[in-house]
């Protein structure tokens, strides 16, 4: 049960489209739009 | 006589599937297929760009009698099918009663499906009634669909007003850069002059400004390469090369042996044309992407095109 406890909680990823675009790093950003074919 | 009992016995059979059917269509139906999320940020990308305006709606809206959906038809359809069908009649109804369709929406379960209702719906009148729309945009309560929401408004309005379907993109969240490369791209295929100013103001970030002159790039190069390259090579200088990828990957998607056949033409440019080609071929053939990014001469495109090989 302790070890259970002290494990820690699991990170809440908030996916890149339902975030505002100050949540979204430039990196993050820029690799969204190479991905969709919007950057080279 | 003896056929009897084998009769019976089939119907007992065909009973008892008949029964087995509908006990676990019961079970089955109510469930919803879930949403597809992003795993991780810079994971596989859900939501691609909305396509342009939706094709008008078609007879006197519901219950016309000429093969247009009815409230009765999508309350007769089986469970997971209905959302689709309301989904479907309140687009149809959307052009000649927006409040209407906007009550169809409503018939959907409160969440992604209903917002994405509501944005169709604002998408649809946005040429004829924006300011209702932007209302029906602004109530979307999740910051994914109303941004989708106002990216549809823009892309629906790129045709008639420039300047209004552009700003429209500053509401569009987290599609913002996503909406500027797609209306500015939609206004360059009607009016080029337009499209070009917008992008020469150099608004936003780098990302903004840079996006902005690929989009150019890109749906011109959908209808003509010649015409795109014209545009990328009126564009601000430090972003005519990313134009160009633009042209690529618009191109690409047409006819990939003409892309790189054009891609010829381009002299110091043509290498970013064809690292636009390559990059457009990333799902359907990676093998080739590869192979095109091995043939750049221009050192920096080479490198850049097969870190997006891997990735």
């Amino acid at each position: 049960m302790a070890w259970r406890l002290s494990r820690p909680a699991a990170e809440v990823v908030v996916p890149l489209d339902e975030r505002s675009p100050e949540q979204i790093s430039e990196k993050e950003h820029e690799d969204w739009l190479r991905k969709l074919g919007y950057t080279d | 006589m003896s056929t009897l009992p084998f009769s019976a016995l089939v119907l007992a059979c065909v009973s008892v599937l008949f029964c087995a059917r509908f006990a676990l269509g019961w079970v089955v139906a109510p469930v919803e297929r879930p949403e597809v999320v992003a795993a991780e940020p810079g994971g596989a990308m859900e939501v691609p760009p909305k396509p342009a305006g939706l094709a008008p709606a078609t007879g006197e809206g519901a219950g016309s009698g000429d093969g247009a959906l009815t409230p009765d038809i999508c309350i007769g359809m089986p469970v997971d099918l209905r959302n689709t069908c309301w989904q479907a009649l309140a687009r149809q109804a959307a052009a000649v009663d927006p409040e209407g369709a906007l009550r169809t929406c409503d018939e959907l379960p409160v969440g992604p499906l209903r917002e994405e209702c509501h944005a169709d719906v604002a998408e649809t009148i946005a040429p004829i009634a924006r300011e209702r729309a932007e209302t029906i945009c602004a109530a979307v309560e999740s910051t994914k669909w109303r941004g989708q929401c106002h990216f549809g408004m823009g892309l629906a309005t790129a045709e008639i007003d420039a300047e209004y379907a552009i700003s429209r993109c500053a509401s569009a969240e987290a599609f913002h850069t996503f909406c500027r490369h797609d209306v500015v791209g939609e206004i360059a295929m009607v009016n080029l002059p337009a499209a070009h100013a917008i992008c020469a103001r150099e608004e936003g970030g780098t990302l903004q400004r840079k996006t902005c002159w690929h989009g150019i790039g890109k749906y011109l190069a959908r209808r003509d390469m010649g015409e795109a390259a014209a545009a990328c090579r009126d564009a601000t200088p430090a972003w005519q090369a990313l134009c160009f990828h633009g042209l690529g990957w618009g191109a690409a998607e047409r006819d990939v042996d003409a892309a790189l056949a054009g891609c010829a033409a381009f002299g110091e440019f043509a290498d970013n044309c064809r690292h636009g080609v390559a990059n457009q071929l990333k799902r359907s053939d990676p093998a080739r992407e590869q192979a095109i990014c091995e043939s750049l001469t221009n050192p920096e495109a080479k490198a850049k095109c097969l870190a997006f090989v891997t990735q």
